[in-house]
């Protein structure tokens, strides 16, 4: 810092002498003009009517105009000038023009500078330390600008994280895109045979939604190439997309900014006055490119959660679909039989379980009512296609033959060599079959035929509870297998209840429900119509349960109607 | 819920696969797997042990059977042992008991 003696600081004590000649004229110390020279920080001294007595090279640098020897306000620096003159403000941030491009300035009123720097400090004399922050400036002008585009990333994920319903999705999408990234945004996407818009525009509300059908696609011709992947979309998407929505057509430019393919849904998102625009138009490459970066990321999101969501729909579909082929079918009114049923899913919903059952009434009135329940291996699709497989073969099969201690070994062998054609690995089936007929003197007959099902219960219209024991092995496994038969006379109020094992092994907090606690149950509900019985007893392994996950519940009541003054007989519907 | 256990090791000419735990719909793929691992050794006997298991849903009946059949297949014999409460009772009404003993 010492040492530098340089042209400068003779001219600025010149200029002191020659500005304040009303001052003692001191030849400045030999050292003192080094350590102003030397100091980064720029210093200016004015004396009390605001001429610059000295001023150090790095405030020559920052303010060009400044001048020794003349009024501070040459340098064009307004606020120096006036706080020099007023004494405030003692501490400012300026921006000022400058030869290398706008400069930030912060400066200070200091101490004076004691005895030693040159000019001797005269009463009245302010110092000033300019510093040039520009830089500063700007690292923290990055650094906020990068803060908020992950904050708006981040919220992004969090707004779109599990929502899983289009709809929703779509409507999240746009209202994150306004204001942050356009004054308007629409996003269309596309989803089998849909296409679903959403719209949000600045102070428009909640984001608007409709949908319309593929087939309307060729009247947007610009937004279906958009949708497609084609960004270089025409001037028309604008007046498109007013088309598309019946609502007004954004009258800034637009841009279209293609969702990229994910292979469950198309998508595109239309900017309305973006805030990026592509090419850069202000000039500022690296803003720019951030910006184009940010929107990059906010598309693929949006891609992500769209298709997270077309694909939660799809399955839930999916299995709602299955899940309806497979269980409640509608009673059939039978004269003289009364009937009773209860299924309850599995509790995850993606699961599609394996219970079934099946009633058919007689062609005639004297022909018995065939009925059928079961469970096959697994969940899912795959129990779903079994399922099938089996209700099919058993509708078809009882056309054919009429004794069911004979449809079971057809549907046994109709299974194994299904299974067998495919090379797949063994699929079985559990199930009780059988028919009832009304013998005419208000009791029923039932024919039984079981393979490796839970024996069905009867229980008497006193409270007896009978188990049907029988014995059979399980369908569609082994093709030596051997089936068990039985016959039951229902008399009048007894019922037969058929029920899959996820019944007796409903898991409540320490053990199975179990066939004793079931056969407990059952004296209470003697006399009930068959529907309310499976109600009840459905009720009562729910509470077992106490809230723990099960595998499916079916129940089917067959039940020859009690003789008392009893009003007509309900069936479930 | 209990966690399946499962423990393979070679007796003799046999291969052993001790099984625990309960095997049910999430569960049976790893028994499935294990009886593959122990084929694979070539043994002159599969033996799958459940006297450690304690819940056997209609998966896991499948994979049994479906260890009955690959056993067969690699030529090794097949046998099952040990099931106690609710597996023993689901393997006689189903008649595996008898198929798979």
């Amino acid at each position: 810092m010492e040492g530098r003696h340089g042209a400068p600081t003779r001219d600025a004590t010149r200029a002191v002498e020659a500005s304040s000649p009303a001052l003692p004229v001191t030849p400045p110390p030999p050292d003192g003009p080094a350590l102003l020279e030397g100091f980064e920080e720029g210093v200016v001294v004015c004396d009390r009517g605001g001429v610059v007595r000295a001023a150090n090279p790095a405030a020559r640098a920052l303010l060009p105009g400044l001048r020794v020897g003349e009024v501070v306000d040459v340098a064009r620096c307004d606020v120096l000038a006036r706080a020099v003159r007023d004494g405030v403000p003692e501490g400012f941030e300026v921006v000022v023009d400058h030869p290398g491009g706008e400069r930030h300035l912060r400066g200070r009123r200091g101490a004076g500078l004691g005895t030693t720097p040159p000019p001797e400090p005269a009463d009245g004399d302010t110092t000033w330390y300019l510093r040039d922050v520009t830089g500063e400036h700007a690292r923290t002008d990055t650094l906020l600008a990068a803060q908020e585009r992950a904050a708006f990333l981040a919220e992004a994920g969090r707004a779109l994280h599990g929502v899983l319903h289009l709809d929703r999705t779509a409507r999240r999408v746009v209202a994150l895109a306004v204001p942050r990234l356009a004054a308007g945004a629409t996003l269309v996407v596309r989803h089998d045979d849909t296409v679903i818009w959403a719209c949000a525009e600045l102070g428009g509300g909640r984001p608007r939604l409709g949908r319309l059908a593929t087939a309307d696609l060729p009247r947007v011709p610009a937004l279906a190439a958009a949708l497609a992947g084609d960004a270089a979309a025409g001037p028309w998407l604008a007046g498109e997309l007013a088309t598309l929505t019946g609502l007004e057509a954004p009258t800034g430019p637009v841009r279209a900014c293609p969702v990229p393919i994910t292979g469950v849904v198309e998508a595109v998102v239309v900017l309305a006055d973006p805030r990026s625009v592509e090419g850069s138009a202000d000039g500022d490459d690296a803003l720019a490119t951030v910006e184009e970066d940010l929107l990059t990321s906010y598309v693929a999101r949006a891609g992500t959660a769209l298709a997270a969501a077309a694909l939660h729909e799809e399955q839930a579909h999916l299995g709602a679909v299955l899940q309806e082929s497979l269980a409640a079918p509608r009673l059939p009114e039978t004269p003289g039989v009364v009937w009773g049923a209860a299924y309850r899913p599995a509790r995850e919903t993606m699961r599609v379980g394996g219970d079934f059952y099946e009633v058919v009434g007689g062609k005639t009135p004297d022909a018995p009512a065939a009925f059928l329940l079961g469970d096959v291996c697994g969940k899912g699709i795959e129990a779903a296609v079994l399922s099938g497989r089996v209700r099919q073969s058993w509708h078809a099969l009882r056309l054919v033959e009429d004794r069911p201690g004979r449809v079971l070994p057809l549907l046994n062998t109709a299974l194994l060599d299904a299974v067998a054609t495919r090379d797949e690995s063994p699929r079985f089936a559990t199930m009780v079959l059988g028919d009832a007929r009304p013998t005419g003197d208000g009791s029923v007959a039932l024919r039984l035929a079981a393979g490796g099902h839970p024996p069905p219960l009867v229980l008497r219209a006193n409270g007896e509870v009978e188990a049907v024991e029988m014995s059979g092995m399980l369908v569609g496994g082994i093709r030596e297998a051997r089936f068990a038969e039985a016959e039951v006379l229902l008399g009048p109020g007894d019922t037969c209840l058929l029920y899959s094992d996820g019944v007796v092994e409903a898991r409540g907090p320490g053990d199975f429900f179990g066939e004793e606690r079931l056969a407990a149950v059952l004296p209470r509900c003697a006399g009930t119509p068959a529907a309310v019985l499976c109600e009840h007893l459905e009720q009562t392994v729910v509470s077992w349960l106490d809230g723990h996950d099960h595998d499916d519940v079916a129940m089917l009541a067959i039940q020859a109607p009690p003789v008392s003054p009893d009003p007509a007989p309900r069936s479930e519907a | 819920m209990t966690e399946l256990i499962i423990h393979t090791e070679r007796t003799g000419g046999d291969a052993v696969v001790t099984v625990g735990g309960d095997l049910d719909y999430d569960s049976h793929g790893r028994l499935d797997d294990a009886v593959g691992a122990a084929l694979d050794d070539a043994p002159v006997g599969l033996v799958v042990d459940l006297a450690a298991v304690t819940y056997c849903d209609s998966c896991g009946l499948r994979v049994l059977l479906g260890a009955h059949h690959r056993a067969t297949e690699a030529g090794a014999t097949f046998a099952l042992r040990g099931a106690q409460g609710q597996p023993a009772r689901a393997l006689k009404l189903t008649g595996l008991d008898q198929v798979l003993g």
